[in-house]
């Protein structure tokens, strides 16, 4: 019982967590400065998402073959801003260095 | 009769793909990078001492892979609903960052929409909707490709958390399939990154993220969130100046009065 109740209050706090900019504080004047800190979010917050997926894989297993895959991903990443040749190029070194060590 | 005005060129670049197929195209890789993540949340839903279906439940009423694990970790734990609650919401602080992210983009949404869109909102989804919606500005077929791309996850999650609490401990290790999401993401980040600034905040973000995700890989995240941002605004400020100096070096030199410096692309964006 207590799990279901840990779990109905954390889904609703965490729903609120999300709507809560958007829905509530929509209403309140943003200052210029905060307004502006907002045109940076997507890309702080998706190198901070990138990072952490990175270390968390780094840490599960050999970290080597991940290092050597974002190596090899990050300047095709910039250059072609392509999707598909990142993954490509990425899980093609991530593959080379494990069959290596 | 004639057609002489120019074509709208968000319709060329994003009108080739009905919405709700753009969004199902553009979260498909991405949710080939969470099976692991997926079937991991599950598995751990069924080793622990929980109630059956809390764990499966909880991808349906928390939905969100990190916060679950923290919750079955606390709960599995003997942890009360309170220390349970806490640490899931300490996790889940970084949905205040998607939901900042998503203000101005839903600016011209509904707000009862807004309210309910906001239950599908998670990092996958925030990352292809923020990359999609620069090349797209027809609130309706934003709404379609969000909606899309959101359900399309939501489903996958459901799918993939059941198939990992069905099959508990057997469950392969593939290294490439659990760095396609990071690798997704990069890309993404890199697009979203405009001008020097958009640059800054994103190897900020990262790099912070990293050294405070070895003490708190979450907190570390969301630390990460505000630092780039932070980095991003101050570069931003720095860079003004100078655009402004060079704008009346310009004006000066074929003698015409400056014109107001353009924002920049970050802030543009």
């Amino acid at each position: 019982m207590s799990a279901w109740l840990a779990l109905a209050i954390a889904g609703v706090l965490t729903w609120g967590a999300k709507a809560l900019p958007s829905t509530v504080a929509d209403r309140l004047p943003i200052p210029p400065a905060v307004e502006r800190a907002s045109a940076f979010v997507a890309p702080a917050v998706l190198g901070a998402l990138t990072a952490r997926g990175v270390t968390g894989q780094a840490m599960a297993g050999d970290a080597w073959p991940v290092l050597a895959a974002l190596v090899v991903a990050v300047p095709v990443a910039v250059r072609f801003r392509s999707i598909a040749l990142t993954l490509a190029a990425g899980s093609a070194a991530l593959t080379a260095v494990s069959l290596v060590g | 009769m004639a057609i002489t005005g120019r074509p709208n060129p968000i319709r060329v670049a994003t009108g080739a793909r009905t919405p709700v197929r753009a969004g199902v195209s553009a979260m498909a890789p991405l949710v080939a990078g969470l099976v692991p993540f997926g079937l991991t949340v599950g598995a751990t839903a069924a080793r622990s001492d929980l109630p059956p279906l809390v764990g499966w439940a909880s991808s349906v009423l928390l939905y969100g892979g990190s916060g679950q694990l923290a919750l079955m970790g606390v709960l599995d734990g003997g942890g009360s609903v309170l220390a349970a609650v806490a640490a899931t919401m300490a996790v889940n602080v970084q949905m205040l960052l998607y939901g900042a992210g998503m203000r101005p983009i839903w600016a011209d949404q509904p707000r009862r929409w807004r309210a309910v869109a906001a239950y599908l909102l998670v990092g996958p989804l925030f990352a292809v909707t923020v990359t999609h919606h620069q090349t797209e500005a027809d609130p309706a077929r934003r709404r379609g490709f969000y909606l899309a791309a959101g359900t399309t996850l939501w489903v996958a999650w459901f799918v993939l958390t059941g198939i990992g609490a069905a099959l508990g401990t057997v469950l392969p290790t593939v290294p490439a399939v659990g760095l396609l999401t990071p690798l997704v993401l990069l890309t993404m980040a890199v697009r979203a990154a405009k001008g020097r600034p958009g640059a800054v905040a994103l190897v900020v973000g990262a790099s912070v993220a990293v050294a405070a995700g070895t003490v708190a890989p979450d907190l570390g995240f969301v630390a990460g969130g505000i630092t780039g941002m932070v980095a991003g605004v101050v570069t931003d400020r720095w860079s003004r100046p100078a655009q402004a100096e060079q704008v009346e070096d310009v004006a000066d030199a074929v003698g015409t009065s400056p014109v107001p410096a353009a924002p920049s692309a970050a802030v543009a964006s």
